[in-house]
């Protein structure tokens, strides 16, 4: 939703920026860091908060378009941004700020990487319970940014659920702390929850404290080939409602599979953790009704961790209904694709209503049927109370159709947070839903 | 629009009976569980319906009248308290469970409904609502959200904030906005964790989407006594540092043992310096193997005694002696002043030791019984409200409290909120801008500061002014 802000040429302001704050941390931004059309002048590596607050300061009083930069894994998310002059990589700004195993809390710097921060609780027999994709990539301000989760949240919740605090600088060019370093903390309002999902539109988090969690004693994964994706749905359906409590209970369609190299059925992903004990006897119980179930490798695991990344297809979209409904969404959606000619590949997190589906079309007619079978899921997620998010489009598509889809009574007030936040509009302008 | 007329409009929105003005009624309304303050309201308002809310809240924003949201009043910071507005909306009467879906594990709620309800409607199917306040018999899940409310069992399961979905929300204009649903994530900002715990400033919840939990299948509940609160507290960092995540640990100190055995006879050892309730749960394997390890670590750290919950009712007993605890104190002082401030764990010993030698100080006695695991202490701070100076000492007592909390990394409540009791120390906590941020997200709801208005945040110029100019009597200027 590109609003053409007239200003000055870049290259002068980008002058009087390197002016303000020197060069030691400024560069020129290569190719690399375009974000569709947009491409930026400046590449700025902040060492410390201080930095990151006077950069946003300068910007600020230049008018010029800033976006927060992990490690570039989810720039590809959502509407190009309408300007984006200076891009603020975190990579200068990680590593742990504070670690105290008995406290079950970690305070963490936004560039470092999930990978990282997982050795570095590992000694500690501690981890995260998050696990979304590219974790040796991910840092924790692009996960938080960009709420990325994963499998796991069957039974530990989202990004939303772990952190306990975090700081980060807004438009106006303050310093903002929010949540604490405390487990449990209702002091003012939770900011937190709203940098979560902001896709960087509201400043750069600088450092975030999360709570965390002992490492369960044995953690394993096992799958199970389904002849249909219904059985597929009625083994996970029993598995829910059954006695084992899992980590994480997927479900793949045939494409899905296939594609991670786990057969050519549909197929179900439950992953156990706890005392070695518990694990057996919960594979033991499933065992008995599900035959065939099998530890999943090490590799395979990773594969199904990244499928929204580097899954089969090129086109990636993630939808959540109310879980009531996912089964009825899924079937239907499998159904679809193969009335539009599309191949399909789908991975649900099921009873959690959330499900992605990648898509390979190339010819301009598979182009055509992907974008009209995309129409048709959004619209049925929304009947179901749901939304659905084109993740991974061509650029030349998303002129056509709108990454996010619409957004009912909230955007108003959405756009109140955001004037609060950065009424200047300096941060990924335009790039979020609503043209946020 | 003169009082009386206001008057007539509400009741053709709600019907008469709904409408009290009568002041021995309001007497009810003047305060919450936070009683060191009072100010009756003038009018109370019993909406039926989210249309009824709808209507009632357009009518006071177009006469310029702020309200105080109220569910049960069982708050104790303070929230509820009609302080910066003369009318109450409050939601006894939107009590209806809507919908109970077992399948998806969620249940759709109006605001006025009892937390305890929520888990007694999910049961049947193998369910239940996490958040636990002790006050759960009474409170309302309208006022958990306002306050983000925990329990001792979100040590595990997380507080309020961790299993609301959805909240439907009437704002101060009066239009009506859905929050989220029953799906688990929405598109855009995350408004709905922004409301959790925003203290009824930002409208009033009418209905709510919640998360349900499968119940354990085991439960192990296990009685620790202790000689002293030093060690109790060395068992807890113990058993978190055995990797252990227990369904709920909880500390009782001697004052406490005494209060609850005098009450009720549950047969605690009175000699004890404190006790820990501690609870596993999950598969039973699972269970037995973590049990073994909790047993251990008590051990290690110089437990006089365990005792194991050998049925369902041993182990209601000792939750009911937990969960009445507050009742209990109600016999050792005709008052008393419960703050909530939290450190991190491995802190516990030092803050206690601390709220001791405070309570010696100010010559006033202090028991505590709170959610150790998590670190959030309880000091019940007791009082007779008839003497003034007593009033002013757990003040100040509560203060150096807090603020020893704050030095030592934590916070200055865990989940009875800021209300108008802990406005000042709000400030030690945050910044001039972080605070100015909250103000700011504030008025993106209520841009005229008309619900629950005073409450969170200290108003420059002080309070008796808010009042004033509040007063429905002001008012026929208004709008
Ligand atoms: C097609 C494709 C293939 C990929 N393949 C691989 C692969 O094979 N292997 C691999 O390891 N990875 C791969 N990735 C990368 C991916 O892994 C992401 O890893 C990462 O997810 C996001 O984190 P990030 O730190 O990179 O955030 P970014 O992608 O840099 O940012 C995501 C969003 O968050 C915002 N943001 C970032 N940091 C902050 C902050 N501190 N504060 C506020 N906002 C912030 C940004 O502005 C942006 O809106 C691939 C990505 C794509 C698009
Ligand atoms: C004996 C006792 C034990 C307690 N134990 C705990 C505990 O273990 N854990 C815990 O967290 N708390 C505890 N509390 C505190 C209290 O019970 C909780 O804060 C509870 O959530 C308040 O609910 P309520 O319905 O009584 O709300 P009220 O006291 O009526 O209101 C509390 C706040 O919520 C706002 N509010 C109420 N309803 C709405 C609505 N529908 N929409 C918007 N705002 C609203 C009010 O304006 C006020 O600011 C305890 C209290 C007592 C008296």
């Amino acid at each position: 939703m590109g609003r053409d802000e007239s200003r000055p040429s870049g290259s002068e302001l980008t002058r009087v920026l390197r002016e303000r704050l020197g060069s030691e941390w400024l560069e020129d931004a290569g190719p690399e860091y375009a974000v569709g059309p947009a491409r930026p002048e400046t590449l700025a590596k902040p060492r410390s908060l201080e930095e990151v607050r006077e950069l946003v300061a300068v910007c600020r009083s230049l008018g010029l378009a800033l976006v927060p930069w992990g490690s570039g894994t989810h720039q590809h998310v959502g509407n190009a941004p309408s300007r984006l002059d200076v891009v603020l990589s975190t990579r200068d700004l990680s590593g742990i700020v504070d670690h105290d195993p008995a406290d079950l809390t970690v305070t963490v710097r936004a560039g470092t990487t999930l990978a990282e921060l997982a050795s570095m609780l590992r000694p500690s027999g501690q981890w995260l319970p998050l696990d979304p994709p590219a974790p040796d990539r991910v840092t924790v301000g692009g996960m938080i940014a960009a709420d990325l989760n994963g499998g796991l949240r069957f039974s530990h919740g989202r990004v939303r659920d772990w952190v306990l605090g975090l700081t980060f600088v807004d438009g106006v060019g303050r310093v903002v702390r929010g949540g604490g370093r405390v487990v449990k903390n209702v002091a003012g309002y939770d900011i937190p929850k709203l940098l979560v999902g902001s896709y960087g539109s509201l400043g750069p988090v600088v450092e975030a404290t999360f709570q965390v969690r002992p490492l369960p004693a044995c953690d394993r994964t096992f799958g199970v080939s389904a002849p249909s994706l219904e059985d597929a749905f009625r083994y996970a359906t029993d598995i829910f409602d059954g006695p084992c409590s899992p980590l994480a209970l997927d479900v793949l369609d045939a494409g899905a599979a296939a594609g991670l190299g786990l057969g050519k059925d549909p197929f179900v992903v439950v992953r156990l953790g706890g005392e070695t004990r518990e694990v057996e006897m919960q594979r033991d119980g499933m065992a008995s009704f599900l035959r065939g179930l099998a530890p999943l490798e090490p590799a395979q695991c990773a594969a199904l961790r990244d499928f929204t990344l580097r899954g089969p297809g090129s086109w990636g979209a993630r939808f959540a209904v109310s879980p009531r409904e996912l089964v009825h969404v899924a079937l239907r959606a499998e159904e679809e694709a193969s009335r539009f000619g599309l191949p399909l590949y789908l991975r649900v997190h099921f009873g959690t209503g959330v499900g992605f589906v990648r898509l390979s079309a190339e010819s301009s007619k598979e182009v055509e049927a992907a974008l009209g079978y995309l129409r048709w899921l959004r619209f049925l997620c929304r009947r179901f109370g749901g939304f659905c998010v084109y993740e991974q489009l061509p650029a030349d598509c998303k002129a056509l159709v709108d990454p996010w889809g619409p957004l009912d009574a909230t955007l108003e007030l959405m756009r109140g947070v955001k004037a609060a936040l950065d009424p200047r509009r300096i941060f990924n302008p335009g790039r979020y839903c609503g043209g946020l | 629009m003169q009082p009386r007329s206001l008057i007539g409009s509400l009741r053709r929105i709600v019907g008469d009976r709904h409408v009290l003005v009568d002041p021995m009624e309001l007497r009810v309304y003047e305060c919450d569980g936070y009683t060191l303050e009072k100010s009756p309201p003038e009018i109370v308002v019993l909406p039926g319906s989210t249309e009824e809310v709808r209507a009632v809240v357009e009518l006071l924003f177009r006469e310029g009248i702020p309200f105080v949201p109220r569910g049960a009043g069982t708050g104790l910071s303070g929230g509820a308290l009609p302080r910066g507005a003369s009318v109450v909306l409050c939601t006894s009467r939107m009590t209806r469970i809507l919908d109970v879906d077992p399948k998806g594990r969620r249940v759709v709620v109006e605001a006025g409904v009892v937390n305890s309800w929520v888990s007694r409607a999910a049961a049947p199917y193998g369910l239940f609502y996490a958040p636990d306040p002790s006050s759960q018999p009474a409170c309302t899940i309208g006022g958990n959200i306002a306050e983000n409310s925990g329990g001792p069992h979100t040590l595990k399961y997380g507080v309020t904030t961790n299993h609301v979905l959805g909240v439907e929300l009437v704002l101060p204009s009066g239009e009506v906005v859905w929050l989220g649903g029953a799906a688990e994530e929405t598109l855009g900002y995350d408004l709905l964790g922004l409301v959790v715990g925003s203290e009824g400033t930002f409208g009033i919840v009418t209905k709510a989407v919640l998360k349900l939990s499968k119940l354990p299948q085991e439960t192990a509940t296990l009685l620790a006594v202790f000689s002293s609160v030093d060690d109790a507290t060395r068992a807890v960092s113990g058993i978190v540092a055995s990797g252990i995540v227990p369904a709920a640990l909880e500390l009782m100190d001697r004052k406490i043992i005494d209060a609850v055995e005098a009450a009720y006879g549950f047969g605690f050892p009175t000699d004890a310096g404190a006790v820990l309730i501690v609870e596993l749960d999950g598969r039973p394997e699972g269970v037995s193997a973590q049990l073994e390890r909790t047993l251990a670590v008590c051990r290690t750290q110089g437990a006089r005694e365990l005792r194991v919950a050998r049925d369902e009712k041993e182990r209601e007993a000792l939750w009911k002696s937990r969960k009445r605890a507050f009742g209990a104190v109600g016999r050792l002082a005709p008052n008393y002043c419960t703050q909530d401030g939290v450190v991190p764990r491995t802190r516990l010993s030092e803050i206690l030791r601390f709220v001791e030698e405070v309570g010696r100080r100010h010559g006033i006695e202090i028991g505590n019984v709170f959610h150790a695991g998590d670190g959030n202490i309880h000091p019940i701070l007791l009082y007779d409200e008839r003497r003034p100076e007593e009033v002013e000492k757990v003040r100040a007592a509560g203060r150096e409290i807090l603020e020893a909390c704050i030095a030592m990394g934590g916070s200055i409540t865990g989940e009875h909120g800021i209300g108008v009791e802990k406005m000042e120390e709000l400030r030690l906590l945050f910044s001039e801008d972080d605070l100015a941020v909250q103000r700011e997200l504030r008025r993106v709801f209520d841009p005229l500061e008309r619900s629950n208005p005073g409450k969170i945040f200290a108003m420059p110029g002080g309070c008796v002014e808010t009042r004033r100019a509040t007063r429905l009597g002001a008012c026929k200027l208004g709008a």
